[in-house]
């Protein structure tokens, strides 16, 4: 969910722009070091790429509607830093050009999306062996991690209750974070098959 | 999807668009601040003026830039699900008076509106010189304008695919249609992958050495 501006009160924007800064900061010094100049393009296309898949959104009920963010499967191909990135530059032009989202409630997404759905979901499938099972495992959980951050941070900003809304939220960012991880490792185990060298692309 | 619709009225000539890029982009921050931040501070009565000078100052800039009222209202009205949802929640459960709820579905849609108005008036080539002009890291810029550029292509290689999709797999449905899905998105991710090395190469070919930084 892409929370739009209006929403969120000073510290919790300040708070969320400060740690979505800092790790902007942190992997752009870092990809600056490690890529190589024929990834350049690839890194553009992917952000592209992230940027189309949020703006394809299925409706779900009444005014809600879910998307894909893409954060894991672009972890998995360029590296948690590259594709944290990739996500910044994504929320940022979606924000600037479709007002997905919006400008100063930026931070609060990124941190939503890039910063728990690349290292967090990327840490988890680290983690647990077996390539099927660790990808839906990290799907599910950075939906269900991304669902209590939106939602902590509308509550602190006193827009949500947390007790009304808390388990429908949790509930629907489950089903959506274990869809990214069967789409991610489909994507994963087509690209495999077409293409290999794509998987060996780490920036 | 047509092809100008990101940015479809920020080649028209106006006041308004002939303005620097910096001073908008700095107008546009400093108003949403205002809006969303300042205004809030003010005594009940005085929100409701602050966001009327607001409107009427957004209307002047509007209509000198002779950008459609239409176009942005009709957009601006995209957040209205979210927003509806969110004052509605509140308003049922009682974390919300009726004030707090009218006032929260304006602000959200005049951030919008004013967001809208930057990037109706300032095409995005532009807005993207200004960042860099302040020394926005050079990587991240320069993803930003590849990021532009390809998303054009995108659009017409998902045209293609969909076609085809529907086509061979008209039938599939339900669960299975996710392993279609995912197949279509990986290809969409393959066929582009291709063309960012034929872009590489061809940028090669122009003495780009890689150096951006």
């Amino acid at each position: 969910m892409h929370i739009p501006d209006g929403f969120l009160n000073t510290p919790v924007t300040l708070a969320t722009v400060g740690v979505s800064g800092l790790t902007l900061v942190y992997s752009l010094k870092k990809v600056n070091q490690s890529i190589r100049p024929e990834q350049i393009p690839l890194l553009g296309l992917l952000a592209s790429f992230v940027f189309m898949i949020q703006l394809f959104s299925f409706p779900i009920g009444i005014g809600t509607s879910i998307h894909l963010t893409g954060a894991l499967l672009i972890s998995i191909l360029v590296g948690p830093l590259a594709g944290f990135l990739i996500m910044t530059i994504s929320l940022f032009a979606l924000a600037l050009l479709f007002q997905h989202g919006g400008m100063l409630s930026l931070g609060a997404n990124i941190l939503n999306m890039g910063v728990v759905g690349c290292f967090l979901g990327y840490g988890i499938y680290q983690l647990i062996p077996g390539r099927r099972a660790s990808l839906i495992i990290a799907g599910l959980l950075s939906g269900l991690v991304s669902a209590s951050f939106c939602a902590l941070e509308l509550a602190l900003s006193g827009m949500l209750e947390l007790s009304s809304a808390f388990t429908t939220m949790l509930l629907i960012y489950g089903i959506t974070g274990t869809i990214e991880g069967v789409v991610s490792m489909f994507i994963l185990e087509f690209l495999k098959k077409i293409k290999p060298e794509l998987l060996e692309s780490t920036a | 999807m047509n092809r100008a619709f990101i940015d479809r009225y920020s080649k028209l000539d106006s006041p308004i668009h002939r303005r620097s890029p910096s001073l908008k982009i700095r107008g546009v921050f400093l108003a949403l601040i205002t809006l969303l931040f300042v205004i809030p501070l003010m005594n009940p009565p005085h929100i409701w003026t602050g966001l009327l000078i607001y409107v009427i100052i957004m209307v002047a800039i509007t209509h000198s830039s002779r950008v459609p009222f239409s176009f942005l209202l009709s957009r601006s009205a995209l957040v209205l699900p979210f927003s509806v949802l969110i004052v509605i929640v509140n308003y049922v459960s009682g974390n919300f008076s009726f004030a707090q709820m009218v006032e929260t579905t304006i602000k959200s849609l005049l951030s919008i509106f004013t967001l809208l108005l930057l990037t109706s008036t300032t095409p995005f080539h532009e807005i993207l010189k200004q960042l860099s002009r302040w020394k926005t890291p050079k990587l991240f810029i320069i993803i930003l304008s590849f990021m532009y550029r390809y998303f054009f292509l995108l659009i017409g290689e998902i045209e293609a695919l969909e076609r085809a999709v529907h086509m061979r797999h008209s039938s599939v449905s339900g669960w299975k249609r996710i392993g279609v899905y995912a197949n279509m998105i990986g290809m969409l991710l393959v066929r582009s992958y291709e063309r960012a090395e034929h872009v590489y190469q061809a940028m090669q070919m122009r003495g780009f050495t890689g150096d951006f930084r």
